[in-house]
């Protein structure tokens, strides 16, 4: 999950971890059943029945063949260890069956064995990905969707101005990540690699334009003017690849377009069958305090406006931009080129090279388009805004890379948390994997697990680390002081770790010296 | 198309020439990931100056002879062909602000523990070597069992095989191992099991293990590139 939203402040009920502990521990170690779920797991086993019968009214108008959705399994991961398992053929044996329940007509499985005492307060919200989990009798690897379940504030969906977290956005979640299944098992397409790709002067310049053509052409009633506005699109392409990317890059783009923007695109295409069509919900206000059913579609709808625009804007995540841009190109296909599915699939291609072929421009008309870009778009607003930004990412990341003394990286890979949904990004910059924070990183707090603001320039990296270094290390000096209760593996409980330049408050720790790498790693989040 | 890949090997083989024996290994590997084992089983021929390497339906010859590399693919009938002579490393090169940032290759620092536990592999006595890298962003355990051999100069020859059959995520532990293995010169690595702790992801373990390692004469052909096949890309 990718985030600008500010710090989280978890509400605790206090008596929350002996409650659980009491309820939950015993039946652990005992090995037993448990027959029942918490309350805020059984609601989303809820919301993904919704989402199968939304899809049983919607899924073949949307892409034809689509239809075998009910058989992915789903995994569900929650911030307490539990593990919910659904429809998996051989689920591993830490995984116990939940007796009394189905969703859909699949069996539903838990895992308990890593519970901690961390109470699940709702409103939760998940992002994920269809991965390999399991196997089956046969040995054969078992794809499923795995969803990480967080706080809903800690979920960002490319919103300029988020809506409050809902049934509806997590359902529209569900379809998303099954049309991803849909792809792998029936849309095959070239496989380039995923794009990994920083943007320039030129690349955030000519984007931009790109998207504010989607834009522009998707708002266009006249189909003639839509197209030429698509031309647009393509030319902008055109120079932006041709200035900085390369051939493996711009078919990565492509590639990624077609994936994140046809999953968008079957979200889109479902909350307008839903506002076209009398959709009946199947789960009730009842069950849900936080679903609508879909009462409310043009609220969904217009947020897609939006992020193709906040999208075409940013500079910080090109890969971000494959949603909404592939997501509009099918939007428009559909309207102005019927049949573009077949086309795309039978050719193996994807919709920008397909928009290409349909809308072939001379060379006399491309002439004519780009001195029509620089006359119609703000390109030197653009190129301005976007200077100043770029500049001092780079001069960052020249200064931070050189920085050498003693390595701290502070480690919350075990408590599944990422950092860049509980870390200000104020004053920071996005670098391939890195977030670089020049001037020194913000207070992080997490459920028990407090952060200082780090002195001096930092990282987050790689999702769980923050990366920092001492310059001004002495030899023979120590490079931190931990009190707390020491345990007989050598980790630490309710620890506090003080560094020159951070001081770190945690329930459970382990930390590793290695020559100049000094290594923090915070083992739970919870006491 | 395997029978088309054997028969076209059969057609290679002419008149009876004088095999020379070389060492055929068969390494069995398992992957575990997310719940998920698989198991490979690679099998190679090794000379001084050839290798074949065959896992499932993917064959690679290698022939330093004649400089040139092959990987078939068996069940389309397809290979294609690389030259052995590596490119020149491009020492000054400017680092791409486009691609910054999102590749990370650990350089784990190793602590290696010669340890007191034996075991007999294959018939051989064999003792365990522990070793322990850590970086910045993730972490990894190895454990190497090294047997005695009576021929090192023909069986060592297997190291590479049994840590290309791991398949490891990243090259450090196999630039470790093999720097480990050349200040051992009487012993050679029969099997191994790592514990990879990458950055994101989650825990990934490999075991790997000789089933087979002898002197013996190969298949005539072994080390041509069968006919029949077409060239791929």
């Amino acid at each position: 999950m990718k985030t600008g939203e500010t710090l989280m402040d978890l509400k605790r009920v206090a008596i929350t971890g002996f409650l659980l502990l009491w309820v939950l521990f015993p039946a652990v170690t005992a090995g037993q059943d448990l027959k029942t779920l918490p309350a805020v797991v059984m609601t989303e086993l809820k919301r993904l029945d919704e989402t199968y019968r939304i899809l049983d009214a919607v899924s073949e108008r949307i892409w034809p063949g689509w239809k075998d959705y009910r058989q992915v399994p789903f995994l569900l991961e929650y911030e307490n260890g539990i593990r919910v398992l659904i429809g998996h053929p051989n689920p591993p044996k830490e995984f116990q069956l939940v007796t009394g329940f189905r969703v859909g007509d699949s069996q539903v499985f838990a895992d308990r064995t890593q519970l901690v005492a961390k109470e699940l307060v709702p409103p939760l919200a998940a992002g994920g990905g269809p991965r390999v989990f399991g196997a089956t009798v046969d040995g054969l690897s078992v794809e499923v969707v795995t969803m990480e379940f967080a706080p809903a504030n800690q979920l960002d969906l490319g919103d300029a101005s988020p809506l409050p977290p809902s049934a509806e956005q997590q359902i529209l979640i569900y379809i998303h990540e099954l049309f991803h299944c849909f792809q792998r098992s029936h849309l095959k397409r070239p496989f380039y690699g995923n794009l990994q790709f920083n943007a320039d002067a030129d690349y955030a310049l000519y984007s931009e334009i790109e998207g504010l053509a989607l834009h522009r052409a998707y708002l266009e009633s006249d189909a003639d003017k839509a197209k030429a506005l698509i031309k647009e699109f393509l030319v902008a392409r055109a120079l932006k690849r041709a200035a900085s990317m390369s051939e493996l890059q711009a078919n990565q783009e492509s590639a990624a377009e077609f994936l994140e923007g046809t999953a968008d695109y079957a979200q889109f295409r479902t909350l307008e069958m839903l506002k076209a069509g009398r959709f009946t919900p199947g789960l009730t206000a009842q069950q849900d305090p936080d679903y609508g059913g879909f009462r409310n579609v043009d609220l969904f709808l217009r947020r897609y406006h939006d992020r193709l625009l906040k999208a075409a804007a940013d500079v910080e995540w090109p890969l971000g931009k494959s949603y909404t841009y592939g997501c509009f190109q099918a939007l428009l296909s559909d309207r102005l080129f019927p049949g573009w599915q077949r086309s795309v699939i039978a050719e193996s291609t994807f919709i920008d090279k397909d928009l290409g072929k349909r809308l072939a421009l001379a060379p006399e008309e491309r002439s004519q388009i780009e001195q029509r870009i620089r006359e119609t778009y703000p390109v030197a607003e653009i190129r301005e805004r976007n200077a100043k930004y770029l500049n001092a990412r780079d001069d960052a990341y020249r200064k931070m890379k050189i920085r050498a003394g003693r390595v701290y990286v502070v480690d919350f890979k075990a408590t599944g948390q990422y950092l860049s949904t509980v870390a200000d990004k104020k004053g920071s910059y996005s670098l391939g994997d890195i977030q670089l924070y020049p001037e020194g990183l913000g207070p992080i707090k997490f459920d028990e697990v407090e952060l200082s603001r780090v002195t001096g320039p930092a990282e987050i990296n790689q999702s769980y680390y923050v990366r920092t270094i001492d310059t001004r290390v002495r030899t023979g000096t120590r490079p931190l002081t931990v009190k707390g209760t020491k345990q007989a593996d050598g980790s630490w409980k309710n620890a506090i770790v003080r560094t020159p330049l951070f001081r770190l408050k945690v329930p459970h720790v382990r930390i590793k010296v290695s020559g100049n790498l000094v290594k923090i790693q915070v083992l739970s989040r919870v006491k | 198309m395997f029978l088309f890949y054997i028969l076209g090997m059969l057609a290679m083989t002419g008149p009876l020439q004088e095999q020379q024996a070389a060492l055929h290994v068969v390494v069995e590997g398992q992957y575990t990931f997310m719940a998920s084992t698989q198991t490979t089983t690679s099998e190679y021929w090794i000379t001084d100056d050839k290798t074949y390497e065959r896992r499932g339906s993917r064959v690679t010859i290698s022939r330093k002879d004649r400089g040139v590399r092959w990987v078939i693919d068996t069940q389309k009938g397809t290979y294609s062909e690389t030259s052995l002579t590596s490119p020149a490393k491009n020492e000054t090169a400017v680092e791409d602000i486009h691609t910054a940032g999102f590749s990370y290759e650990p350089e784990f620092a190793w602590t290696v523990n010669d340890s007191a536990e034996t075991s007999t592999i294959n018939g051989r006595a064999c003792r365990l070597t522990l070793a322990t890298g850590i970086d910045d962003f993730a972490e990894m355990t190895l454990k190497l069992w090294l047997c005695h051999t009576d021929r090192p100069s023909l069986e060592r020859q297997a190291n590479g095989s049994v840590l290309d059959t791991a398949r490891f995520r990243y090259q450090n532990p196999v630039t470790f191992a093999t720097e480990l293995l050349s200040k051992r010169p009487d012993k050679m690595l029969m099997s191994l099991e790592a514990t990879v702790e990458p950055p994101i992801s989650p825990t990934m373990s490999h075991r790997v293990v000789v089933r087979t390692i002898e002197n013996a004469v190969p298949p005539v052909g072994m080390f041509d590139l069968p006919s029949g096949l077409q060239k791929g890309p």
